[in-house]
């Protein structure tokens, strides 16, 4: 049996396999991928020591941080964590399972869809989740971004060089001062507050959409793109029923990183930590690594 | 082995996944970065209907994004 697996390896699990292994633990690390959401974004200007890195490039040097401690890593979804005799059982989705006195779950959060007619069927062929990843495929287009938080008007950025024009739709405008000043006065800007998405409409490809605006009057807007940003949803399936959740889905921890069932850690977005940021995912994942290792320890 | 090309933009993390899994299965593939060539952009477009990047075209078949169990399908370990 091992001691500590840690699933997911965004800023939470990484950080947490590094304490994990200075302090003499020998930790596995599962995840379906080496960063997590953090690769998402274009420009990180709130993580200290970097005053301005692609997300990807600083989780390139988590990566590298983790690799020098020789952590052991394994690629591959984790699909479940069941308690066991003794510990916890950790199984891919390919069906095999690790067996570890402690677990710390890192999984993060994913794209939460808009819910709407139109955007499953258009997905890839007008719907995106990835502004980062499409932008250039919507070169001179018309396309929309739903959301009014720091993603959505990330998104903005990454369109307004690339597209004819960038229509904004957000019930309200929550991002960060300095990412408004940059992308509001933008002329091929046009915000759209207090507009709801109520449907996405094609023939084979995107052509536009039907919202309401905030008197619930019927919109309709031709665009070519869509790309959601309307927040996320935490990957707490992965631990069983009995681990406390809030009513966000959010596995709840105490300020040890410790949920109702001991030797089961949660870090990062997946908890209720407050403040879904990279500083914040790492500082709780440091703090889950030494917490574990105190269990391991102590009981 | 069939002519593998991929289509990529330089800032999709997806497209870095994908071009790490082709290299460590010694898959050699030609990349077609659209974010530089807005030609090959509306080519992927016209193509494949496809507004979305990673996209492999490997002997007729289309893959969109990285789909791990179709990549691995068509190039086995």
């Amino acid at each position: 049996m091992l001691d500590l697996v840690i699933v997911g390896a965004g800023p939470a699990g990484m950080t947490a396999a590094l304490y994990a292994a200075r302090k003499g633990l020998r930790p596995l690390v599962a995840s379906e991928d080496l960063g997590g959401q953090a690769n998402w974004s274009s420009r990180v200007e709130n993580y200290m020591g970097f005053k301005d890195i692609r997300g990807s490039e600083l989780m390139e040097r988590f990566a590298e941080q983790v690799k020098a401690q020789g952590v052991a890593y394994e690629e591959g979804r984790v699909a479940r964590v069941e308690r066991r005799e003794g510990g916890f059982g950790v199984r891919t989705a390919d069906g095999r399972e690790r067996l570890a006195r402690a677990v710390i779950v890192a999984t993060g959060k994913r794209p939460r869809p808009l819910g709407v007619p139109g955007e499953a069927e258009f997905l890839g062929r007008g719907v995106s989740y990835c502004a980062l990843c499409d932008a250039p495929l919507y070169r001179g287009a018309a396309v929309a971004v739903i959301g009014g938080g720091n993603a959505g008007l990330q998104a903005c950025y990454d369109l307004l060089g690339i597209a004819r024009e960038v229509h904004l739709l957000t019930d309200r405008l929550t991002a960060d001062d300095a990412l408004r000043r940059r992308i509001l006065g933008d002329p091929k800007l046009s915000l759209h507050e207090g507009w709801t998405v109520r449907a996405i409409h094609g023939n084979g490809a995107v052509s536009g959409l039907v919202a309401v605006d905030g008197e619930g009057k019927e919109k309709e807007l031709a665009v070519e793109g869509i790309f959601v940003e309307i927040g996320l949803l935490p990957n707490g399936e992965v631990v069983e029923e009995a681990v406390a959740r809030n009513a966000a889905g959010e596995i709840v921890v105490d300020c040890a990183c410790r949920t109702n069932v001991p030797g089961l850690f949660a870090a990062g977005d997946v908890s209720t930590a407050c403040g879904k940021q990279i500083v914040i995912a790492a500082g709780e994942g440091a703090k889950a690594a030494l917490a574990a290792a105190d269990y391991l320890a102590f009981g | 082995m069939p002519e593998v090309t991929v289509y990529t933009t330089p800032t999709c993390p997806w497209c870095n996944r994908l071009k790490d899994f082709l290299r460590a299965r010694g898959v050699a593939f030609a990349e077609v970065d659209v974010s530089r060539d807005p030609a090959a952009a509306r080519r992927l477009v016209e193509l494949t209907g496809e507004r979305s990047v990673p996209v492999t075209i490997a002997g007729g078949r289309t893959i969109v994004g990285f789909d791990r169990e179709e990549l691995e399908r068509l190039f086995p370990a």
